[in-house]
């Protein structure tokens, strides 16, 4: 089984710790999305795979076997840069053609391959067009075109849908996850987005200044963040600062909204996590709280609601038919504690 | 940027306002080694109320080119500073208007080429071989004391010339060559020289900055001026007693250059380029040349400087070709020259 | 390849993402908006070049049998002018292969490295186009003449009799000397549009499996394609018009069509011949000029400039480290150790002693730089240094102002639209002054420029005119691959955001092409504070610059005027190399890092 494995990752860039010890595995025929903000290293480990960069420590070893000695033409990887860097010298089925030809295949080899895969793409008859008069959203499909061409064994995306408007976006993150899927492709997607994270990719990677903070499946890292970053840039925001302490043999947290029992163990500092999408209606949830709704927007199918409560504002989804009171009015929420708080430390 | 223009106007308005001035301005015409003394301007500035203007147009035959080109409107008042070998295109061309200056009698006769006086004698300097002392007498070489010394096999590679066709010593010593041994002769003497490994550069600085051994270069004797051995001494680092190099003044080795001056034909001052040219072969210019050229005066009131004097050797019989003939056959000369050496 | 990888995208993409407007605008303007963006350029060309050219070759003719043809024919069928020509073709286009070759590993070198004393580095390389023949000649002779360190360094070390390379008079000569001069368009040109290629495209190619000596084929040759053919053909053309070089250094078994008119204009006054000649080389220039346009407009691409921050990078490997310490220890051999001979040979005493051969280093001396502030003889023409280098700078900054304020907007029409006919006819026009005898235009000047109101044959002005002339192909061709390599979509974004076309040069275009325009700007200076030849003719005696001074002491003999010319030199280069550092400092406004 053909596999990427890094392994402890160090890049400085003059005073910069780019890489801080990254280590990660990729599965054969696995998408693997790695979620950052920007800076946060993610292209560097990129380029580092590739073969672009030298690490200053650490090894990326492929199918068991070590790649540093091997340079990056001979990797056998594709790499789908950043606004998609085509070659601005030749036309559509130039770019394409161009890992088939470095790979020394007959001509009339690649002429079907660039169809095809232009096909691929949704972009068939594309050949002799100029890339520099292309769409955006045909841009990146060249590019992609290009990089799949050569049949990389891996392929990395570098935030390949960054630069196109949201409803492209849509459309293409799932066509792309698609195409991947159907050839099978072992792939590194790199995005800040994590919607594109989610949705395109068996398990993601989220780093933080050069660190892994924390490696799941999307459901995992969305529903159990491993730091406070995380849940940050995950956007749950409901983060309250609380104090574990003992009350006999039940442990309990003060919480600027009360005292919550909870299962942790440990005294001391901790965050609680509140999470929007846990709080009820109904009364029926074990964990009680009242304040005033401070405001409400409609979002389609979901509504969100901030809520008020010994000082502290918090932010709810709730369904569009759900029965919140008007803005300014008193609201009774209940939870249930074991889906709705988490405690971070 | 801004102040960089208002530098830039500042210093054009500086430039201009030169020449803006209500008294008459005589515009002289020279080549690019022109020099005089700031007095003797003033001097003659003064005595006419005028303000001479000079314009250094390169060297001799372009200056004479410019002249001629601009006939029908000449740049300027006055032309001075053609010389023998191109007195002829000159005159041919008829920039000039003639103008017999009283003090021409005070002249000798073997310097007034122009019948017409046209063209008016002012200086005149020869072109020698000059050699390196200290390395002749370091190898026991004697110098050269005729032009036919310089096809013994003890010259061999020892000397260097200018191309003729660029450069003016270079015509010079061509024709000294032509002067002495005769239009039949004078190409078989340089085939003798091209097989006593003669080296032909185009220009006299190179071939006295970086040939001769004086200065940096393998050969110890060059083509040069006869005032050469002086400007060594009075432009030496530190004092010195004795030139370290000397020019070869025996009977026929040398050529001379004779300096003209001729008023433009067309210009609205007359009266005071004629003054001007008097001026030019009065005592006070006349006595002020050495030093500023290196060339000496044609009137022979004029005292000279002791400096000057004191380490210069005149030839006594230069060779000489006379102007017509250099006017009917400088090209073909050139050309049978270069088929010869160059080729 | 890239530190940048991660970097936010610059505010260039930001704009460019920006959909196109439906009808591109810009584009395809009125003939007489065309015509009003031309008409600077073109006026001063027509009166500057045109017009005395003109004049000069009717007057020329008129002096032969009056007409055209004889001369003509004369000139084509010569076999000695045909060797002449033939002999000016190969060795321009050995000296601009040669050129290129030095050049083009500075030229990397410069794009895509930051280290320390780069800036230095780009003015040292600079300093040899400024500097007169006759001193670069004293300079190689000093290194490589007879007497020189080389010869003299090998005779003692394998103790032969005989300097054992002989450089004066040869073609080595020639060529050395045409790649001294001439390097530097190379790195300035390739080097800088190189610096703004996004690198991610050679990392593009090399994940594709392309190896170094494919990516250079493939992706970076022809990226650069349009700089290096812009670049050759100015060194082409500067070789092919080489007059000094071959005159000094190539000694008087080599001719190139301009000596070959100078010797027919000067010692042989046969102007119909001469005329015929400069038609000749003009022709050459312009058929050259000409290819190279329709070449260049194939050639050039849309690219994304980056700015420098993003593209260059630090030394990382050893093996990087050390190709760069060889590449620069080439160029500084090459391009500035002759130079330093001169400079240390400016405060040694050079009398040799009596007995002694070699001018003997007799120990340090600023005897020649104080001898600069004398007048010995009292002379009407003497001027202090301080002067001749005002004098120079003066030149110097009205060559760039003008210079810039005609390029640019020629720069800007060629690069919008290099296919309307106006393009076409103009662009090849703009070369013509490099192309032609300096000889015969300057004649052109007396017989041209000589009524009222444009009676400026003896003006100061005339210098920073002719100078100009040089100076504009020069400052056009750094601008316009710049210029052209803009996105049109960057434009049309500006125009729909509601920007007049003047706005969008002045915040979109001006903006981009702010490293273009210093090197515009810095060739404009060197040129003027170097040029000799064009302001002998012209300069008045008591405002020489820093070159005619050096003339004028080089042409006598004696100890003091050779060490005074080779002071002045090196005072020549301080200027030159202060200049172009400042040239880089300076900085428009929100240029910022380009």
């Amino acid at each position: 089984m053909k596999s990427l494995r890094v392994i402890n990752l160090d890049k400085f860039f003059g005073e910069t710790h780019a890489l801080d010890h990254v280590s990660f595995d990729v599965a054969e025929g696995e998408i693997v999305a790695v979620l950052g903000p920007s800076g946060c290293g993610k292209s560097t480990l990129l380029a580092v795979i590739a073969g672009l960069e030298i690490p200053n420590a650490g090894e990326v070893q492929w199918d068991g076997k070590s790649l540093a000695s091997v340079p990056s033409y001979k990797r056998g990887f594709g790499l789908m840069f950043q606004d998609y860097v085509l070659f601005p010298h030749m036309d559509a089925f130039d770019n394409v053609a161009f890992g088939l030809r470095m790979a020394g295949l007959a001509p009339e080899v690649v002429r079907q391959r660039v169809r095809e895969t232009l096909a691929l793409v949704g972009l068939p008859g594309f050949e002799k067009r100029d890339v520099n008069t292309l769409s955006g959203g045909e841009q990146q499909r060249v590019a992609l075109a290009r990089s799949l061409a050569p049949q990389p064994q891996l392929l990395m995306l570098d935030e390949p849908l960054g630069s196109l408007d949201r409803t492209l976006r849509e459309r293409l993150m799932f066509e792309l996850r698609e195409i991947l899927r159907r050839l099978h492709q072992t792939a590194i997607y790199v995005t800040h987005d994590q919607e594109e994270a989610f949705a395109v990719a068996d398990r993601v990677v989220v780093m933080d200044l050069g660190r892994v903070a924390q490696i799941g499946t999307p459901q995992a890292v969305y529903s159990r963040p491993a730091s406070l970053f995380v849940a940050r840039f995950l956007g749950l925001d409901n983060l309250l600062p609380g104090k574990v302490g003992k009350d006999g043999d039940q442990f309990t947290i003060e919480t600027p909204i009360g005292r919550l029992s909870t299962f942790e163990q440990g005294l001391g500092s901790v965050t609680v996590l509140i999470r929007p999408d846990a709080a009820r209606l109904d009364g029926q949830g074990e964990l009680q709280l009242e304040g005033s709704l401070v405001k409400r927007s409609f979002r389609g199918n979901t509504c969100r609601a901030v809520i008020e409560t010994n000082g502290v504002r918090l932010t709810f989804e709730f369904l569009s038919n759900a029965p919140l009171p008007a803005e300014g009015e008193r609201v009774r929420l209940s939870f249930d504690p074991a889906q709705a708080i988490q405690i971070l430390r | 940027m801004r102040k960089k223009i208002i530098l830039l106007a500042a210093s054009f308005t500086l430039i201009s306002s030169a020449c803006v001035s209500p008294i008459a301005v005589l515009t002289v015409m020279t080549h690019d080694s022109f020099s005089v003394s700031e007095e003797v301007v003033a001097a003659f500035e003064t005595e006419h109320n005028a303000q001479l203007q000079f314009l250094k147009a390169g060297d001799t035959g372009t200056a004479v080119n410019k002249a001629v080109l601009a006939k029908d409107n000449p740049l300027a008042d006055v032309f001075y500073g053609i010389d023998n070998t191109f007195l002829s295109r000159a005159l041919e061309e008829d920039i000039f208007e003639s103008y017999a200056s009283p003090i021409l009698a005070e002249i000798p006769e073997t310097f007034k080429l122009d019948p017409d006086n046209r063209a008016l004698p002012v200086d005149y300097g020869d072109v020698c071989l000059n050699y390196d002392v200290a390395f002749l007498n370091e190898n026991a070489i004697d110098p050269p004391s005729s032009l036919e010394d310089l096809l013994d096999p003890s010259y061999k590679g020892l000397l260097v010339v200018q191309n003729p066709a660029t450069s003016s010593p270079g015509l010079a010593f061509l024709l000294a060559t032509i002067g002495h041994f005769g239009e039949d002769d004078y190409l078989n003497f340089w085939r003798g020289l091209v097989e006593n490994d003669v080296l032909v550069v185009n220009d006299w600085e190179t071939t006295y900055y970086s040939e001769f051994t004086r200065w940096g270069g393998t050969r110890p004797i060059v083509v040069s001026y006869g005032s050469s051995p002086p400007f060594e001494v009075i432009y030496a680092e530190e004092p010195m007693d004795e030139p370290p190099t000397a020019a070869v003044v025996e009977d026929e080795t040398c050529f001379r250059q004779i300096e003209f001056v001729g008023i433009l034909k067309g210009t609205q001052n007359r009266d005071l380029a004629e003054a001007w040219v008097d001026f030019m072969l009065s005592t006070t210019f006349q006595e002020d040349l050495p030093l500023q050229m290196y060339v000496f005066p044609v009137n022979p009131q004029a005292q000279l400087d002791e400096t000057f004097v004191k380490y210069l050797a005149v030839p006594g019989q230069p060779a000489f070709v006379s102007p017509s003939d250099i006017a009917s056959n400088r090209e073909s000369w050139i050309q049978a020259w270069t088929a010869t050496v160059l080729r | 390849m890239d530190p940048g990888l991660d970097g936010d995208c610059p505010a260039v993409k930001q704009l460019s993402r920006s959909r196109p407007p439906p009808s591109p605008t810009g584009r395809g303007r009125s003939p007489l908006y065309q015509l009003a963006i031309w008409l600077g350029p073109l006026l001063f060309l027509a009166l500057f070049y045109l017009y005395p050219m003109g004049s000069i070759l009717r007057v020329s003719f008129a002096r032969g049998d009056g007409g055209l043809a004889a001369p003509l024919v004369e000139a084509l069928t010569s076999t000695s002018v045909r060797r002449v020509l033939w002999f000016t073709v190969w060795q321009a286009a050995l000296s601009t292969a040669l050129t290129l070759l030095v050049g083009l590993p500075g030229a990397y070198l410069l794009a895509r490295f930051d280290f320390r004393g780069k800036s230095l580095l780009r003015a040292l390389t600079g300093i040899p186009f400024i500097m007169p023949t006759l001193v670069v000649a004293a300079a190689f002779n000093a290194l490589l003449g007879p007497k020189g360190w080389m010869n003299l360094g090998l005779m003692s070390l394998f103790s032969l009799s005989t300097p054992p390379i002989q450089f004066t008079n040869t073609l080595s000569a020639i060529l050395l000397a045409h790649v001294f001069y001439n390097t530097t368009i190379v790195l300035r040109m390739v080097g800088d549009f190189w610096s703004h290629i996004d690198p991610r495209l050679s990392a593009a190619a090399q994940v594709l499996g392309a190896d170094q000596r494919r990516r250079l084929r493939h992706v970076i040759l022809p990226l650069l394609m349009p700089a290096i053919i812009t670049a050759a053909l100015l060194v082409f053309i500067f070789d092919f018009t080489s007059f000094g070089v071959i005159l000094v250094l190539g000694g008087p078994r080599f001719a190139t069509l301009e000596v070959e008119i100078y010797y027919q204009t000067i010692s042989l006054f046969n102007l119909p011949l001469a005329a015929a000649l400069s038609l000749l080389q003009l022709a050459c220039n312009l058929a050259l000029t000409i290819t190279y346009t329709r070449l260049s407009a194939r050639l050039s691409r849309p690219l994304w400039l980056r700015p420098q921050r993003y593209t260059q990078r630090r030394f990382l490997t050893r093996r990087g480290r050390l190709a760069a310490a060889v590449t620069i220890t080439l160029l500084l051999t090459l391009l500035t150790a002759p130079l330093a001979a001169l400079a240390v040979r400016s405060v040694t005493r050079l009398d040799p002693e009596r007995g002694q051969r070699e001018p003997s280093a007799r120990g340090l001396t600023l005897d020649f730089y104080h001898e600069l502030t004398i007048n010995r003889r009292q002379s009407l023409f003497y001027v202090p240094p301080t002067t001749a280098i005002g004098v120079s700078l003066v030149y110097a900054a009205a060559t760039v102002v003008l210079a810039l304020t005609l390029g640019l907007p020629a720069a800007w029409a060629l690069a919008r639209d290099s296919t309307s006919l106006s393009s076409r006819l103009f662009d090849p026009l703009i070369m013509l002054p490099l192309g032609t005898s300096a000889v015969t235009l300057g004649l052109g000047f007396i017989v041209a420029l000589a009524h009222p109101p444009l009676d400026l044959r003896a003006s100061p002005l005339l210098i920073p005119l002719a100078h100009t002339l040089v100076a504009f192909p020069f400052v056009v061709r750094s601008l316009t691959p710049a210029l052209r390599s803009i996105q049109p979509r960057l434009r049309q974004a500006a125009a729909v955001l509601g920007a007049s076309p003047r706005q969008t040069l002045r915040y979109v275009d001006l903006p981009l092409v702010g490293r273009a325009l210093l090197v515009a700007a810095t060739f404009a200076f060197t040129i003027s504070i170097g040029e000799f030849g064009a302001t002998a003719l012209i300069a008045r005696p008591e405002y020489p610059t820093v070159p005619i001074m050096i003339y004028r002491f080089l042409s006598q003999p004696g100890a003091l005027n050779y060490g005074q010319a080779l002071a002045l030199s090196t005072i020549l280069m301080l200027i030159c190399a202060i200049g172009m550092l400042a040239i880089e400092r300076f900085r428009i406004a929100d240029v910022g890092e380009f």
